[in-house]
């Protein structure tokens, strides 16, 4: 979870919302327009404009945000991908993984384990192939806490892991329980118990790293020289230079498994969002995520930007904190459900980009639909001040609404909408480098608009619900949601034998949790993309579809 | 003599005064480099004992003043420390950006003065006429004006509507290095917008000062005994006019550096600047106060400069 910033922030641009209704009704104009372009040519460079990296590592085992996966990406492959998906938020049921480092997979067990067939044609960028070995090493590296790392990414539930992670292990002791080489390019891997939907994951990331460079190397020397900044990675670019607070650049590489890509050269410029704004409508770089709002209204009223929306499964919306406000929070998130004029705030804030929807668990594969029994609570001013009064809310009463940054055009409308029910808030507003303390640890608000996670399983959605499962627990239940029966349907659920199985028990207690609400969730966000006209194949572009970018396949046409 | 290792000598116990202040308001200041570093969701997946090594690793859990202290150690001995963040020695980082900072900050102070000086002498000798209005009006203009606001309309202009420079950066990647038109073209922007308010600057002084020279009674003497115009105004006008410029020039030397803080943000220019910025949005107490002093220290030089300097050219002046 994470919080709420206006619109113009980077984050926020990054969790900005987009419509799925408008990203259809736009899609066809797209689609129509990528499929009238001439046919790829070679050559020619792209540049995209992105955050600065978190932390100057360019490496799958340590990472802190979109500031490095962004670059990442081009540089290194994970054993597989989701596949292309087609629509809505999750997989279809026909869901294929699409293979990258490994050739072929054999279920061996439901959902627990599998034998994996590497390619024989992956190289790293230093011309030394890619083998079980590696793949191994950089599961260890994933989750082994000696090494000092910390990957977005990590191999979940692999046999043996939880010991990595509790214990570690010293430089050279290279070994994962769950990982069984059978030959150079053969691997058995084994989960600890049987994980739904497991490879459906952008989470689950199976990154293989160059033992021949990394295995015998210190730690302290991991994530430090040139190794850092211009790693040797197996993907469709080689790095060819890092410049902290400027660029990096890539080039082709003639050896990847998928040919050598179209374009000769990439350039990720680093830059706030406003400057490279500017960036982009001189034609300074040819794209980045601007976010939804005015700003991508208006570049893509420009004959030369094209729009890309782009749907994300966060759901957004208020964290009510039960432990200041125990017999009133419940109904302070319905009424904020009933208060709050979604459509308005879409159509005047997001261009009409938001997707409305209060089911928390909607972005699980087979939770899409709201159980049988579900109550979407529709804007309804009166409804809300209803739900208060029988709550007996004191109207003199005064919310501690914690901002993050800076208020926002947003907050400004919802506080409006927010007062006119009833529910007087005044706004705190702490220091972004706060949130931290004053949000997660502290839980130092009574309200606080902030972002969920997309996760596809249910173990990480819990956390921001179970009882109990708060920061200082490992979790990001900040609204000290307290609800027994709830806990015990979720956990009926992880313990039962098939995902279908187990998505019953959710939706039971999704049923629950609707008539008591952990959380006011509003809408689910996007991200706005806007190209340079002379880009092809980069768009339109869906989040996770596929999950790696297609670099290879982008190319510049020339006017 | 006495008078500079006097005055050098007080440097030391004001720049520990400044540090004091700067290392006391850093640490007030919400948050800390591990909350700044890291993000909730990977920090939540820390136990508190590895959250505690890591805050212990930093020296995060020692008291204000023995870290203060510790690190006053380490400087005397020439050790900056090193950047929460990259893990890189301070020294080495600040080094590495200087040589930027120094490229748009000499160039503008250059361009400053001598556009500055030329056209407040022009307009001096000029008084009141078409022109002397003219760059009055642009020169209280240019001073009220904050510099951001030049950055901001500059790349709105010049690098979005007209195209004719970039927006950011120091260079295009792969154009090479040394002194390149690329380079120049990047720098055309932000060292305009830190060098206009210091051109008005600079042309407000340099015409009262020629004004307050024009009628001052040793030029009149001179006049009157028959001395040419031309040498009435440069050896006995211009002369005592540039006593002053000399207190400008040096004085506006740590405004241009701490001017790079914003400006240097805009462009993404990597200077000194930018890296200070960004040392304090990341609560990098190390490189933070590293900027500091290095800044600091060129302040506290640069006064010292001035004083110097005034002395050298008008004998009249003398320190004991």
């Amino acid at each position: 979870m994470s919080y709420t910033q206006i619109p113009i922030t980077r984050r926020s641009i990054l969790k900005g919302t987009v419509g799925t209704a408008a990203a259809w009704s736009i899609m066809p104009t797209l689609q129509a327009a990528y499929a009238a372009q001439d046919s790829p040519v070679e050559g020619g460079r792209f540049t995209f404009g992105n955050g600065k990296p978190a932390e100057p590592i360019i490496n799958p085992n340590s990472t802190i945000g979109t500031g490095q996966n962004v670059l990442i990406e081009p540089l290194f492959l994970r054993l597989v991908y989701p596949k292309l998906w087609t629509e809505g938020m999750n997989p279809p049921d026909e869901f294929e993984l699409e293979y990258a480092v490994a050739e072929s997979m054999i279920e061996i067990e439901t959902d627990r384990v599998w034998e994996i067939k590497l390619r024989e044609n992956v190289f790293w960028h230093d011309g030394e192939q890619v083998t079980a070995d590696d793949l191994i090493f950089g599961v260890w590296w994933s989750l082994n806490s000696k090494m000092g790392s910390f990957s977005e990414t990590p191999a979940l539930n692999i046999l043996g892991g939880q010991k990595l992670i509790d214990e570690g292990a010293e430089v050279g002791d290279i070994a994962v329980e769950g990982l069984t080489k059978i030959d150079d390019f053969n691997v058995r891997l084994e989960l600890t118990v049987p994980t739904a939907n497991y490879w459906k994951s952008w989470y689950v990331g199976y990154w293989p790293m160059p033992v021949h460079i990394f295995g015998g190397m210190p730690f302290d020397q991991l994530y430090t020289g040139e190794h850092a900044t211009v790693p040797v990675g197996n993907g469709p670019f080689k790095a060819v230079a890092f410049v902290e607070d400027q660029y990096m650049e890539f080039e082709a590489f003639d050896d990847f498994y998928l040919g050598r890509p179209l374009l000769d050269s990439m350039v990720v410029r680093f830059g706030d969002g406003p400057t490279l704004t500017a960036a982009l409508e001189a034609q300074e770089i040819d794209g980045m995520n601007v976010g939804g709002g005015a700003t991508f209204d208006r570049l893509t009223t420009l004959d030369y930007l094209v729009g890309n929306i782009v749907t994300t499964p966060h759901p957004n919306g208020f964290v009510t904190n039960f432990e200041r406000l125990p017999d009133h929070a419940a109904a302070i998130n319905k009424a904020i459900q009933h208060a709050i004029d979604v459509d308005t705030i879409n159509t005047q804030l997001f261009s009409n980009t938001l997707t409305p929807g209060q089911n928390f668990l909607g972005h699980m594969p087979g939770m899409e639909e709201n159980p049988e029994g579900w109550v979407e609570r529709e804007y309804n001013p009166d409804k809300a001040r209803e739900v208060l009064q029988e709550a007996g809310w004191d109207a003199n009463r005064t919310l501690e609404w914690l901002i993050i940054g800076t208020t926002s055009p947003l907050t400004d409308a919802i506080m409006a909408m927010l007062a006119a029910v009833g529910l007087k808030a005044e706004y705190r507003v702490v220091d972004t480098n706060a949130a931290t303390d004053e949000l997660y640890r502290e839980t130092n608000f009574d309200i606080v608009m902030t972002n969920f996670g997309p996760y596809d399983f249910m173990e990480p959605n819990w956390k921001y619900f179970k009882t109990d499962w708060t920061f200082n627990n490992g979790g990001f239940n900040t609204a000290h949601y307290a609800n027994a029966d709830v806990d015990a349907l979720i956990q009926s659920g992880l313990d039962a034998g098939s995902a279908e199985e187990a998505n019953e028990f959710y939706k039971q207690a999704l049923l629950l949790m609707n008539d008591n609400p952990p959380h006011a969730t509003l809408y689910r966000g996007a991200w706005a993309y806007v190209w340079n006209t002379r880009v092809q194949g980069a768009w339109p572009y869906q989040y996770r579809q596929p999950v790696r970018p297609p670099f290879e396949r982008v190319w510049i046409q020339e006017s | 003599m006495r008078y500079i290792i006097k005055r050098l000598v007080m440097v030391f116990p004001m720049l520990i005064g400044i540090t004091i202040v700067s290392y006391t308001m850093l640490n007030l200041a919400p948050g800390d480099p591990m909350t700044a570093m890291m993000n909730p969701e990977d920090m939540a997946m820390l136990s508190d004992a590895q959250i505690e090594a890591e805050r212990d690793r930093l020296g995060l859990n020692d008291p204000i003043i023995l870290r203060y202290f510790s690190w006053l150690r380490e400087v005397a001995q020439g050790n900056l420390g090193y950047s929460y963040k990259t893990g890189r020695p301070v020294l080495e980082m600040v080094i590495e950006r200087i040589p930027a900072t120094i490229a748009i900050a000499a160039t503008a102070e250059i361009i400053a003065a001598t556009v500055g000086i030329t056209v407040g002498i022009y307009s001096a000798l000029r008084q009141y006429s078409f022109f002397d209005n003219l760059f009055t009006i642009f020169s209280f203009f240019a001073v009220s004006v904050p510099n951001f606001f030049f950055a901001l309309m500059g790349i709105f202009i010049f690098a979005v509507q007209l195209q004719w420079l970039p927006v950011f950066g120091m260079r295009t990647p792969g154009s090479g290095s040394g002194l390149t038109w690329d380079l120049i073209s990047h720098m055309v922007l932000p060292v305009t917008a830190l060098a206009l308010p210091h051109i008005a600057s600079y042309m407000r002084y340099a015409r009262g000062a020629v004004l307050d020279a024009k009628s001052a009674d040793h030029v009149r003497t001179a006049r009157a005994k028959g001395l040419a115009e031309k040498k009435v105004f440069s050896g006995h006008v211009l002369r005592n006019a540039m006593i002053p410029m000399i207190t400008i020039f040096t004085l506006s030397l740590p405004g241009l550096i701490g001017g790079s803080f914003v400006i240097e943000s805009i462009f993404s220019w990597p200077g000194i600047g930018l890296m200070g910025f960004e040392a304090l949005q990341n609560r990098d107490y190390p490189l933070q106060l590293g900027v500091t002093l290095i800044l600091a220290t060129l302040v506290l030089l640069a006064n010292l400069l001035s004083d110097i300097l005034y002395g050298i050219v008008d004998p009249r002046i003398r320190y004991d």
